[in-house]
């Protein structure tokens, strides 16, 4: 006879605790879950010992799968002793009856007394919705949860009831090697381990090695980034994963976060930044001219700040500008629509440099 | 001989099982394709999968499992489960925290004046349907809604996409002289690294063609509803590095990029290297206007370099 699998102990070890309304101390477990039983009745104290271990990985191992095993302290021999067991309730274990507003359940029968939850159609379409959205996206470190928690919705919601957005998310080469890296970087993230990997940085062109406190993950226009305090540089710092490589978590300590993240710390403050709004300089006000009706595109999609609406002959946005070399190549590309005003030695350089590019043309017609 | 077990790790097999048993418990079975299409694997590995159950019987069953029965009869799976595995397993964090993740894309993404009671409605559901807590989790993962406006155009043009709603938009094409009005019956949202795109039938052009959302100035979802065609395929409209294309209206231009900035282009897709550092692209374009602004947008660290028409054109654009 083979040895059970793992898979085979983590099943028997389930079916054994679920439903079962009074804790189940050790030696019940041992004794009930084969894999288990011969080992702990007949073995030495060395195999005791190994088999107590087996179960102790096995159960955490399903705690993080989300298999609710709840550690329980209750009484014995009439109130006079306190023990502890093990306790996987029903009504933990198994998703709750989803049930339309209005609507009979999708699957009559209800072969365990659960909890009921009733959904409006909105809600429920939406949270199909939701999972699809995040199951979709390119290089998702949550694609396997979204996908599974979508098919347990489905078991009740039946999907083709609700109408969903039809959308594409077009993935950029490379994006297999990102989801590698999406993998552990995610995992630091939720248990707040460090990280070390080494970064090639564009602008400097040099390939470093790096040790961070991971805070976050944020994606934007198709590309995944970390904002991870750099403890070599003390300091916060938004890496591309894609230009990450040997990403290595610490795996000391498992269970033990390595850092705290500091409390005014808002990872959407993040998103929608522009090139030239991150940097540690001193900001300076800017303000842009926007021809017409380009400056009905600046408008729509709040691009700096209205200062004048001139109709048909454009607007005056201001701006905030941190590094002025992205902003100014900004205005540069939009090919006459828009033009620096202002501050003087911004207006300077922007002309400068609109000099400059028109020089590779010189001698085009 | 026996056919080699497919490779897979006991927790996948775990997560695939707690589905298996109660969708196959139910309505009289399921087909195994049906199960493996659900959990994205084959027909082959549910049958090893249950397989490991079954081989359960050779050895001491545990509890009340083994009242467990499995038939696997041509295509179909069927369990008969008096006791155990007949409901899905109830969202573990990680799940959780999926669907609050996607609940915050919508609410991003959708009509601002319902955005609050979006994430109220998410947050009454994640406490109905998960025992733990999510925020931490969701907290650490965020999507940027790759729309920089106030949402309520984009939620117009979602909701048109969604009940297959013709959509009039008023479009500011590149380089246009005055935005103009479309009427779009829309086939997909495509989010490309650029942006959003509004991929369908234009009825000004009676044509597929691809709107960028950013400028995409005013929405307005009409009465007339239209049915996407059983024969549409957007990856007839994609590049395998990732954007939208037309073989018909697409034009060469090639672009020389400075070594400063030639890794950045690199990790993107093609390039020919140069012998000073620098790197050559072809680009496909559908609108010329577009790489020109896209060159600019590099400063002096990038030249178009062909066609020769273009380049006298880069001289107007910069004396403007």
């Amino acid at each position: 006879m083979t040895a059970p699998t793992k898979l085979q102990r983590w099943l028997d070890l389930i079916a054994f605790l679920v439903g079962r309304r009074i804790p189940v101390s050790v030696d019940d477990l041992m004794a009930g879950i084969p894999a288990y039983a011969d080992r702990w009745a007949e073995g030495t104290h060395t195999d005791r010992a190994s088999i107590r271990r087996t179960f102790e990985r096995d159960k955490d191992e399903l705690r993080k799968l989300g298999i609710p095993i709840e550690t329980v302290k209750y009484h014995i021999n009439y109130g006079t002793e306190e023990t502890e067991g093990y306790q996987l309730r029903k009504d933990n274990f198994y998703l709750p009856y989803l049930r339309l507003v209005g609507n009979q359940l999708r699957q009559p029968d209800r072969p365990y007394r659960l909890q009921e939850v009733e959904l409006t159609e909105e809600e429920a379409g939406s949270a199909l919705e939701a999972l699809q959205r995040v199951a979709e996206l390119p290089a998702s470190p949550l694609k396997r949860e979204a996908n599974s928690a979508f098919r347990k919705l489905a078991f009740d919601l039946d999907p083709d009831h609700f109408q969903t957005a039809p959308v594409l998310h077009l993935e950029r080469p490379g994006s297999e090697e990102v989801r590698a890296r999406l993998k552990p970087l995610g995992e630091a993230v939720r248990a707040r381990k460090a990280v070390r990997f080494r970064y090639h940085g564009m602008y400097r062109g040099a390939t470093t090695d790096r040790h961070v406190h991971p805070y976050g993950l944020f994606f934007q226009h198709g590309t995944w980034y970390l904002v991870a305090h750099d403890t070599g540089r003390d300091a916060l710092r938004t890496f591309r994963v894609g230009r990450m490589e040997d990403v290595e978590p610490n795996r000391k300590a498992p269970g033990t976060p390595d850092f705290p993240v500091p409390p005014d710390f808002k990872l959407e403050s993040y998103l929608q930044r522009e090139a030239w709004e991150l940097g540690d300089d001193a900001p300076l006000t800017a303000r842009v001219s926007f021809r017409f009706p380009r400056s009905l595109w600046a408008e729509r999609n709040r691009h700096g700040t209205l200062v004048e609406d001139r109709g048909e002959d454009g607007s005056l946005r201001e701006f905030s500008v941190q590094q002025a070399d992205p902003f100014l190549r900004w205005v540069l590309s939009m090919a006459g629509d828009a033009r620096v005003e202002s501050p003087p030695e911004l207006q300077t350089e922007f002309r400068e440099l609109a000099g400059q590019v028109a020089a590779l043309y010189a001698g085009a017609r | 001989m026996v056919a080699a077990a497919p490779r897979t790790t006991a927790s996948e097999q775990l997560e695939r099982l707690l589905y298996i048993l109660p969708r196959a418990a139910r309505d009289g079975g399921v087909r195994l394709e049906e199960l493996a299409e659900a959990l994205g694997t084959t027909a082959e590995q549910i049958v090893h999968d249950l397989e490991e159950v079954t081989t359960r019987a050779y050895y001491h069953p545990a509890g009340s499992a083994e009242d467990l029965q499995i038939l696997i009869e041509g295509d179909r799976a069927t369990i008969f489960s008096p006791g155990k595995f007949r409901r899905p397993v109830a969202l573990s964090p990680l799940e959780s925290a999926a669907l609050a993740l996607g609940f915050r894309i919508l609410a991003a993404e959708g009509d601002p004046t319902i955005r609050a009671d979006l994430l109220a409605r998410a947050a009454r559901l994640e406490a109905r349907v998960a025992d733990t807590p999510t925020e931490d989790l969701a907290r650490g993962v965020a999507v940027d809604a790759g729309d920089r406006g106030d949402g309520d155009i984009a939620a117009r043009v979602r909701e048109a996409a969604r009940t297959h709603r013709r959509c009039s938009i008023r479009y500011l094409k590149l380089g246009a002289e005055a935005p103009e009005e479309r009427n779009v019956d829309t086939y997909a949202l495509v989010n490309a690294a650029a942006g959003w795109y509004m991929l369908g039938h234009c009825h000004m052009r009676e044509a597929m063609r691809a709107f960028r959302l950013d400028r995409v100035l005013d929405a307005t979802i009409r009465e007339e509803s239209y049915e996407v065609p059983a024969d549409f395929d957007p990856s007839a409209w994609t590049t395998p590095d990732g954007r939208l294309f037309w073989a018909d209206r697409e034009a060469e231009v090639v672009v020389r990029y400075s070594p400063k900035v030639a890794d950045w282009l690199r990790e993107r897709g093609p390039v020919e290297e140069q012998k000073d550092g620098s790197v050559l692209v072809r680009h496909q374009v559908g609108d010329v206007r577009w790489v020109v602004e896209h060159v600019l947008g590099y400063g002096v660290d990038a030249e178009v370099v062909g066609p020769g028409e273009l380049l006298g054109k880069m001289t107007r654009y910069l004396a403007a």
